[in-house]
Order: C-alpha cells, then sequence, then structure tokens
C-alpha cells in the first residue's frame, strides 16, 4: 500500500497506457518536493541487494499488496528495470508532503 | 516476412519467486496479488537458441501533453513501429533498435538489406540517437505465466534495459512517442464457459 513514484517518466507513462484503469485517462504528473522537507521523512533506500532480498521476502509471504515498511519513504531500483528509481510514500506524513505547497504537482 | 507473424515488444512485469518466477504483461498486473503495484519493462519473444529474432514490431502512440494524445475520432490512435535486432559493433551482443515508426501493413520486409538499415540508424553517427535495448543483465529468460492467450507467449521471453536509460524519456521529449509495447495482448484474454 502506498502512493508510487518513479524517475523514468515513459516508463510511467507506459505503464499507466497498460494498466486498464488508467489508460483511457493516462498522463504524467511530475511531482517536485522541497528538498528541506523530503530530508525530514523517515527514507529507508534500498540498493539492488537489498531490494531483492525483500522483494523476495514479501513474496514468499504473500504481502505483495499489503506490505509496509514502517517508514515514511522507500525508495530503491525498480523492480522491472534496476535503472530506473521508484520512491513509495506510504505514510500519512509523506501523503501530507505530497499535498502540501511544499509540492509542486504538474501535470506534463 | 509480413508485419502479422513479427513478435512484439512488450511491456511486462516480473512475478512470482524461485522456480516459480514468470513474466505477465503489464495489463495483467494491477488485478495480480503477486505483481508490485508500479512499472515494468519491456520484453521480448526469443529463438530457442536464445537469440532474438530479426525484427520486432511495438505499439504506440504520440503524448501532445497534460493528458492529451494524437486522436483519431475521439480515440487515441495507435501506429505500429518496427525494431531490428542488430549487433552494434563487431562481436558484440545482439541490441535491438527502434528502427522505423512508420506503420508499414502487409509489406514484406523479406528484401530490406540488414546494411540499409543500420546505416539509416547512425546509432554512432550524427543521426538521431534512437533508443537501443540490450538483454537485462544478469537476468534468464522467463516463461509467460499470465493468463492471456497470444502467440509470443508460447515460448520464453527476455527482459531488456535501455543502454541509456533516458533515451526514452529523451523520444517522449522530443517527438511525444509513448511506447505502449503490444496495444491488444489484453484483448486475446481466453474465453471461459459461464452459465447463462
Amino acid at each position: 500500500m502506498g502512493y508510487y513514484t518513479q524517475s523514468s517518466k515513459s516508463n510511467a507513462l507506459t505503464w499507466a497506457l497498460r494498466n486498464p484503469r488508467s489508460r483511457t485517462t493516462a498522463c504524467i504528473l511530475e511531482l517536485n518536493i522541497d528538498n528541506t522537507a523530503y530530508n525530514k521523512l523517515k527514507i529507508r533506500i534500498l540498493d539492488d541487494k537489498s531490494a531483492s532480498k525483500l522483494r523476495q521476502q514479501i513474496r514468499a509471504s504473500g504481502m505483495t499488496k499489503t506490505y509496509r515498511a514502517n517508514v515514511d519513504v522507500l525508495t530503491g531500483p525498480l523492480q522491472s528495470d534496476p535503472s530506473v528509481e521508484q520512491q513509495k510514500f506510504e505514510s500519512p506524513a509523506s501523503q501530507a508532503l505530497l499535498n502540501s505547497p511544499l509540492t509542486r504537482r504538474n501535470v506534463i | 516476412m509480413k508485419l502479422d507473424g513479427i513478435p512484439y515488444i512488450h511491456f511486462m512485469v516480473e512475478v512470482g519467486h524461485g522456480k516459480n518466477r514468470g513474466l505477465i504483461a503489464a495489463c495483467e498486473a494491477c488485478d495480480s496479488n503477486d505483481a508490485p503495484s508500479q512499472g515494468g519493462c519491456f520484453a521480448v519473444p526469443i529463438k530457442k537458441d536464445d537469440q532474438f529474432f530479426p525484427v520486432y514490431r511495438f505499439d504506440f502512440s504520440i503524448y501532445k501533453g497534460n493528458g492529451t494524445f494524437v486522436e483519431v475520432d475521439g480515440k487515441r490512435s495507435t501506429w505500429t513501429g518496427l525494431a531490428i535486432s542488430v549487433a552494434l559493433e563487431k562481436g558484440a551482443p545482439e541490441h535491438i533498435v527502434l528502427a522505423s515508426l512508420a506503420s508499414i501493413p502487409g509489406e514484406d520486409l523479406t528484401n530490406v538489406p540488414r546494411s540499409l538499415l543500420q546505416s539509416f540508424l547512425k546509432v554512432n553517427g550524427e543521426g538521431l540517437d534512437w533508443p537501443v535495448f540490450r538483454k537485462m543483465p544478469r537476468r534468464l529468460p522467463l516463461p509467460y505465466i499470465g493468463q492471456l492467450d497470444h502467440p509470443d507467449f508460447n515460448g520464453r521471453l527476455r527482459e531488456l534495459q535501455l543502454i541509456d536509460p533516458r533515451s526514452l524519456d529523451k523520444f517522449l521529449d522530443t517527438f511525444g512517442i509513448a511506447l505502449i509495447g503490444c496495444e491488444h495482448e489484453g484483448t486475446l484474454v481466453k474465453l471461459e464457459m459461464v452459465d447463462a
């Protein structure tokens, strides 16, 4: 559970176009978050190795759709393409930041 | 080789773990309890010797920005492009290059010289930086384990990675080209009998 973002806008748009829930409304939402506010959040950064290990644990436990890391933001390589960075905002604090004036939200 | 017989570049998601790992189409992922919630990669069917097929096709749309696309009759238009597999340097592993963005229905591609296509690309010259894919490092071919019925899903598939991770973003910025993969794979769902 959480709000997912990623560093590749082309990958994000393709994902939206292939998702039956969003294929007719696909667009790219660009988020520019204030660095100071972002760094106040509890952030867990995963590298390739730790992301792979966590992924296996989550899959083995059947918690793919429900797992929470008990942080504000979990960030690491996109499973399907490690060259893309993905962020998962999973706490009320991170949600508040995304919806605050400290985050510029533009459909591009 | 007719367009209808050319395998697709697909947009897919890896699911499962251990010996049960496999790929499903991204259009299936949102309903899968095993799939990650966001993101995928392009993948292609391969020959039995793990080599790429000579030519692949892909569907794309033109993104105009602000959630709008080039439309025909009020619907987002989709075109079919072609990609070829080439060795960009002598002795190098094969790569897949997006080569043509024109739809060529029924065109016989057998007689198109590979050298002509490669010179047209000018990958290392002054031409356009065409997106170039390679096999995803440290990944083995995977089977398709979803529920769709598509001829490309009968054998194993290779996940792809862009050599320049930003090249598709640049393509999107410059031309508005949004790669879809195979637009119609999701319409080929196996039919099941139900009680009337």
